[in-house]
C-alpha cells in the first residue's frame, strides 16, 4: 500500500469501517512509514477531542417530565387523576434516568457483592484481551456458537445475531465468575471488543439495565428471561447501552 | 404491534424500546437547532410523533428509528420557516476568532472542547448532522445512512467534507 492509497482509506480505517484485510495493510504501512503514522496520530487526537463529555448534550430532566404525561394522555390509558399523573411522570423520568443517565450512582450504591462481581467481569475482559484466549469457539454464526456450549455448561446461553445492527458475533468461550462457570460471548463493534457474560439469574426475575464505568471501561448489567447478563467493553457508554438495548429487544 | 394490546401495554413497549434513546435524540436535536429551547421542543414533537407511528416500528434499532423521526421533524420545521434560534447557514460561514489559530501539530496536541463545539455549530447542517452522529453519537456509516435517508457513499463524502471544513476552521483558515 502506498502513502496515497493509505490516505484515501484513512478516514474509513479510523472509523472502524474498513474490512480486516485492508486494515491489516494499513497497519503494515503505518509500521514502516513515520509520515503516515504522524498523520494518523493527529487524526486520532482530533477524534479523541469529540469524546469530551461537554460535547454530548443530555436531555434535561424537565423534558422527560413533560413527555411522560403527554404520552400518557395520548395513550388514553385513563389515568387522568393529577396525582397519578405526577407519580407516573416521576416514574417515567426515573426509568429514563435508570436507563441512560445516573446509572453509575445506582450501582455505586448497590451491595458490595455486585461491586466485586463488576471488578471480576472487568478482570476477565482484560484477561481475554491480553492473551490470545478471546474465544474457544471462533465463529460469527450463532448456530455454531450456541451448540458449542452444550455439554460444557449446565445451561444453554441465548446467542443473538446482531451483525445487521453493527455488532458482529466473533465467538464464545467458557469463563468463571464468582466461582461459577459462565458463557462468555464475544462481539465486535468496529475495532472494539465486547465480552457478554451470561448465566442463569439466581432470582429468576428481570432486572433493568444498569451501567457503570471502571477505569475507562464501561459495563452494563441486566437480567431477562431468567438469565443474568453483563456486557463489558472500552466502547463509549451510549454505544454499549445501545448494544444492551438491542439484546433486550431481541428476546 | 397487534391491535389487541391496551394503550397501557403499547405505552410500556414504547417506553422500553424507544425512550432509552431520549438523550441521543436530544443530543442530535441540540446540534441541529443549536439552542436548548428549540431542541426540547423538537424532541418533544419527535417523541410524540414516534409514539403516534409506533405501530410502524417492527422491533430492531429503536435509536436509529427515533433519531430519523427527530431529524425529519427538524427539516419539516426548517422548510416551514419556523424560527430555529439562528439562521441556518446554507453554505460555509466564517467562524470569527473561535478557532484555535495554530499549526496542525499544535492542533494535534490539544483541541479545546469549546472551540471544537463552536466549529461544529458553524458547519452547514448536512455536514454537521453526519459528523455529530458519527463522532459524538457513535453511529456506524450504515446507521447514519438509515437516519439521514442517504446512501453510505454520501455519508462518507459528507463526513470527509465535514472533517475538512472543521480542520480548516480549527487551524484558523478561512478558505474552505
Amino acid at each position: 500500500m502506498t502513502c496515497a492509497e493509505l490516505r484515501a482509506v484513512l478516514a474509513t480505517y479510523l472509523d472502524g469501517e474498513l474490512d480486516a484485510p485492508a486494515s491489516a495493510e494499513v497497519e503494515r504501512h503505518l509500521a514502516g512509514c513515520a509520515a503516515c503514522a504522524a498523520l494518523v496520530a493527529a487524526e486520532r487526537s482530533l477524534r479523541a477531542a469529540f469524546r469530551d463529555p461537554a460535547l454530548r448534550y443530555a436531555a434535561p430532566p424537565e423534558l422527560a417530565g413533560a413527555i411522560g404525561p403527554a404520552l400518557r394522555s395520548r395513550a388514553g390509558a385513563g389515568e387522568r387523576r393529577p396525582l397519578a399523573w405526577t407519580r407516573l411522570a416521576m416514574a417515567a423520568a426515573l426509568l429514563i434516568a435508570a436507563a441512560i443517565g445516573s446509572l453509575a450512582t445506582r450501582l455505586a450504591l448497590a451491595p458490595s457483592a455486585d461491586r466485586v462481581l463488576a471488578a471480576d467481569v472487568l478482570s476477565s475482559h482484560l484477561r481475554s484481551l491480553a492473551g490470545d484466549h478471546l474465544a474457544d469457539v471462533a465463529s460469527s454464526d450463532q448456530h455454531t456458537v450456541k451448540p458449542w456450549f452444550a455439554g460444557r455448561l449446565d445451561f444453554s446461553p441465548t446467542v443473538t445475531d446482531l451483525a445487521a445492527e453493527g455488532f458482529p458475533l466473533a465467538g464464545g468461550r467458557l469463563d468463571v465468575l464468582a466461582g461459577h462457570p459462565v458463557a462468555a460471548l464475544v462481539y465486535r463493534r468496529r475495532l472494539h471488543v465486547i465480552n457478554l457474560y451470561t448465566w442463569p439469574a439466581p432470582s429468576g426475575g428481570g432486572r433493568a439495565p444498569e451501567a457503570e464505568s471502571i477505569r475507562g471501561y464501561n459495563l452494563v448489567r441486566w437480567a431477562h428471561g431468567g438469565m443474568e447478563f453483563w456486557a463489558v467493553s472500552d466502547l463509549e457508554r451510549q454505544e454499549l447501552a445501545h448494544f444492551a438495548g438491542l439484546l433486550i429487544g431481541h428476546r | 404491534m397487534g391491535g389487541t394490546e391496551t394503550g397501557k401495554e403499547r405505552l410500556e413497549l414504547f417506553e422500553s424500546a424507544v425512550m432509552p434513546y431520549l438523550d441521543a435524540a436530544y443530543n442530535l436535536a441540540r446540534w441541529l437547532t443549536r439552542n436548548p429551547h428549540d431542541a426540547e421542543d423538537l424532541v418533544q414533537e419527535g417523541v410524540l410523533r414516534a409514539f403516534t407511528y409506533f405501530d410502524g416500528f417492527h422491533g430492531g434499532d429503536g435509536r436509529s428509528w427515533l433519531l430519523a423521526i427527530v431529524r425529519n421533524a427538524f427539516y419539516t420545521r426548517v422548510r416551514r420557516g419556523q424560527a430555529l434560534g439562528r439562521r441556518e447557514p446554507l453554505d460555509d460561514e466564517t467562524l470569527g476568532d473561535a478557532g484555535v489559530r495554530d499549526t496542525e501539530s499544535a492542533l494535534a496536541a490539544r483541541v479545546d472542547a469549546g472551540a471544537l463545539g463552536r466549529a461544529i455549530e458553524a458547519l452547514p447542517v448536512a455536514f454537521r448532522e453526519a459528523l455529530v452522529l458519527r463522532e459524538i453519537e457513535g453511529l456506524s456509516y450504515k446507521e447514519i445512512a438509515a437516519v439521514a435517508g442517504i446512501p453510505i457513499g454520501t455519508v462518507m463524502s459528507r463526513l470527509a467534507r465535514a472533517r475538512d471544513l472543521l480542520r480548516r476552521r480549527l487551524a484558523g483558515g478561512k478558505e474552505a
